[in-house]
């Protein structure tokens, strides 16, 4: 019974252990370095930022220790503003050509004039009186655009 | 038996495995074969199971009371109750150290189960490390100390174990201390790791982070609960003895302090690379050296030395851990320049550099105390004992020096600070405290080393109040936040910096304690008959009655004492003296009446037929102070550990 035991728990050690040597694995990822460097230039910033506010700092030790301290910090915050606000124009770019007149906002198909609901996304169409040429809104009863000179 | 053949095998087979896994990780991450670095890897879990396996079986030799093993007879009797069963686990030599290497098996399974996108080129090595600790203690497991070694007949009893031992204390104590000692071993290991990689920055310091937070807690949260016990056991000099043992494991925890300091430095400043590597080598050895001690009486005699070859094989093991260090950072010294330099004396840099300082000196003036008398004897032949009085005058002046730096040094910005800002934010913790210091005096109380130690506690704690309301106060003006909001997204944004002051905090409290326990105990000793009122310090005492009563294990003597004080019934308190048939040998209860000013402390020394006890009535005021501190050390480390959300967020991201 024992020794059934031992050679039942070397074998399944064994088994463990040796199993990856017969399974072959793909080449190391090679380490994926996530912003470390970042979150560290940032926690000092931080530092920086609770210390000139509780007043350890005045402003003048604080402006130059934030310059010569963590330029790293500012180029990483720069850069990530840069990011977000890209990621905000396309978005809005997004937005805009979805909300295009005479196109469906939800999914932007195009819509005839008096469709009350999408062809495609079966979304309401908006009730608000769009000009569906140029975007312009009219008020009820107005044949042309205002803007445009189109029919409406 | 199943039992042992099985431990035997299981620990055989680790040894083996923790081999296998050493060999595999390096010549892995060497070559960039990732089929042996996982195998590796897989080594570390399978040793972690079998280390489990092992213990698994000890503790059901011992649940079983399996007396022919000789472990088992060594350290557990019938009459045992089923609680202490289970911590004789962890009372002798050979199970400490299967617990030791079960908690880093387990610890070191953790660290490669739970692998990140950064440490991956360190992994291999931190693996290879634990793998190298781990086969050293499955060396001396099989080798030398088995904890499955049979005796040639079945005794039918066992020795039990020393009934001193009986107490809720050998429950935690010894077990939060070995879980600290164990893991002090992963910053080791990726220290190691980083020489090797020759990454030094700060990757492998955020490998550690929490590890060295959680090994620091326990270690001192151990050392705690060791001082709780040595205070409710008496004849072991109150809370703390600054005997071989204790010292032992003070040691590692104060490098350990310096550590988690020094690793601050390179993780903000890019400085103190060479100190982390040293420091972490460091802890690391203390705490092998201190369950050595603890273990096999190496200190208290040099003759252990003799007896068994243990001493050896731990200086080897020495050898070859500082071998392998100074190796590998006289190869990797160009890299572990610091980028950075101090610039000023007034600079958080500084005054971290002087209280890792402070507290690698204490340890060290600790350590010397603590092997000088066996290094006397070694060389002399006499025998020398160091009393409290070198450790105190060693410690009082470090002390408070480093009782200043935890004032200041917080006060400090990165960098540099103005000489004036710095002056005007101590103007306030100053001036309270000489105020405090200078009514204490004039009240008469003294003396004035005791005067000065509380009011150097009271500079520090009002500085730091003062740090946590400015920071309030900057939050509430910047946001606009009601009070209660502000405090509590001041601490939350800042889980790190806060649970450090609340760490500092405690520190404080406990050092009060200290202050105020070891000046003004007192110590009456009387005799009293039956039915007999005395007043001491303070108190009444009446003598209600007495036992005399054989029991199984022990013959119990006890005397029960009503306290008052003024015409305040406080309660009955109940002094045991016990003789213990198994080891012939007294064990003092003492009866003990916290307070937050000051503990009653009831020590029975003797009892005839007649009802005559002999009492010793001591007062140790502060002490609870002590545990106070110890909750809120808790706390605070475990605050400053507890992951900011947008750490959470990141992990949960790379997942």
């Amino acid at each position: 019974m024992a020794t059934l035991l031992v050679v039942l728990m070397i074998l399944v050690v064994l088994g463990f252990v040796g199993y990856p040597l017969l399974q072959g694995i793909r080449e190391l990822e090679a380490p994926a370095l996530p912003d470390l460097e970042t979150q560290e230039a940032y926690a000092d910033v931080e530092d920086l930022e609770l210390d000139f506010r509780i007043g350890k700092l005045d402003a003048e030790e604080y402006e130059t220790l934030r310059c010569s301290v963590t330029p790293e910090a500012d180029d990483e915050i720069e850069r990530r503003v840069r990011a977000l606000r890209a990621q905000r124009k396309q978005k809005r770019a997004a937005r805009t050509e979805a909300a295009a007149p005479g196109r469906c906002a939800q999914c932007g198909a195009s819509l005839d004039p008096d469709d009350l609901f999408c062809s495609r996304c079966g979304a309401a169409v908006s009730q608000e009186r769009v000009c569906r040429h140029c975007g312009t809104r009219y008020d009820e009863g107005d044949r042309f655009c205002v803007k445009c000179g189109k029919p409406l | 038996m199943i039992a042992t053949t099985l431990g035997h095998w299981a620990l055989t087979l680790s040894l083996v495995i923790s081999i296998y896994g050493l060999v595999a990780s390096v010549l892995g991450a060497r070559q960039r074969v990732p089929e042996l670095v996982r195998s590796g890897r897989n080594a570390i879990i399978a040793v972690a199971g079998l280390a489990t396996v092992a213990s698994a079986c000890l503790l059901f030799l011992l649940l079983t009371r399996n007396y022919q093993v000789k472990y088992v007879y060594d350290t557990v009797s019938s009459y045992l109750p089923t609680i202490y069963v289970v911590s004789a686990f962890y009372a002798g030599q050979e199970g400490s150290m299967l617990l030791w290497m079960w908690l880093l098996a387990i610890f070191g399974a953790v660290v490669v189960v739970r692998k990140r996108s950064w440490n991956e080129e360190l992994l291999p090595y931190v693996a290879a490390v634990v793998a190298g600790v781990a086969a050293f203690f499955a060396l001396l497991l099989v080798n030398m100390s088995s904890p499955f070694e049979l005796l040639p007949m079945n005794p039918g009893e066992g020795l039990g174990l020393n009934p001193l031992l009986e107490n809720p204390g050998m429950i935690y104590h010894p077990p939060t201390l070995f879980i600290g000692y164990a893991a002090y071993t992963i910053p080791f290991a990726y220290a190691i790791a980083a020489l090797v990689t020759g990454r030094l920055g700060s990757g492998w310091v955020r490998g550690i982070r929490l590890w060295s937070l959680f090994a620091w807690l326990s270690l001192g949260i151990g050392i705690l609960l060791g001082a709780q016990w040595a205070y409710v056991e008496l004849g072991w000099g109150g809370y703390w003895a600054w005997d071989p043992v204790e010292n032992a494991s003070a040691i590692p925890w104060f490098v350990g302090t310096a550590f988690l300091h020094s690793v601050m430095m390179q993780e903000r400043r890019g400085m103190f690379k060479r100190w982390n590597i040293v420091l972490a080598t460091l802890t690391f050895v203390l705490c092998v050296f201190a369950t050595f001690v603890t273990r096999s009486g190496l200190i208290q005699s040099v003759h252990a030395f003799g007896q068994s070859p243990l001493g050896y094989y731990f200086l080897a093991f020495l050898a070859v851990v500082l071998g392998l260090v100074i190796s590998l950072m006289l190869y990797r010294r160009e890299e572990m320049l610091s980028t950075r330099q101090i610039r000023a004396f007034l600079s958080r840099e500084f005054s971290l550099m002087v209280a890792i300082l402070a507290l690698v000196g204490i340890a060290l003036a600790v350590l010397l105390g603590t092997l000088y008398p066996t290094l006397a004897e070694l060389l002399t032949g006499r025998q020398i004992s160091v009393g409290t009085g070198f450790y105190s005058r060693i410690f009082s002046p470090l002390g408070a020096a480093a009782m200043f730096i935890i004032a200041v040094c917080p006060l400090l910005a990165w960098g540099q600070s103005s000489s004036r800002r710095v002056l005007h934010a101590l103007v306030i913790p100053a001036l309270v405290a000489l105020a405090f210091g200078v009514a204490l005096l004039v009240a008469g109380v003294g003396p004035g080393h005791a005067v000065f130690g509380f009011s150097m506690c009271l500079f520090v704690l009002v500085s730091i109040l003062i740090e946590f309301g400015r920071g309030w106060l900057a939050r509430k003006r910047m946001t606009g936040e009601p009070y209660a909001v502000a405090f509590l997204r001041l601490v939350n944004k800042n889980h790190r910096r806060y649970g450090g002051y609340l760490v500092h905090l405690a520190i404080v409290i406990m050092a009060a304690g200290v202050v105020g326990s070891s000046v003004y105990k007192t110590d009456t000793t009387l005799s009293m008959r039956p039915g007999e009122s005395v007043p001491v310090q303070g108190y009444t005492l009446q003598y209600r009655d007495f036992q005399i009563q054989p029991l199984p294990a022990k013959q119990r003597f006890a005397v029960t004492l009503d306290v008052s004080r003024g015409n305040r019934y406080l309660g009955a308190m109940v002094a045991d003296k016990n003789f213990h048939w198994n080891v012939e040998q007294w064990v003092t209860e003492v009866a003990i009446r916290p307070g937050l000013v000051e503990d009653l402390y009831v020590i029975l020394s003797g009892l005839d037929e007649s009802g005559l006890a002999t009492l010793a009535i001591q007062t140790h005021p502060m002490v609870t102070w002590l545990w106070i501190g110890g909750g809120i050390l808790l706390f605070g480390t475990a605050w400053a550990m507890w992951p900011r959300s947008r750490e959470r967020r990141s992990a949960r991201r790379t997942k």
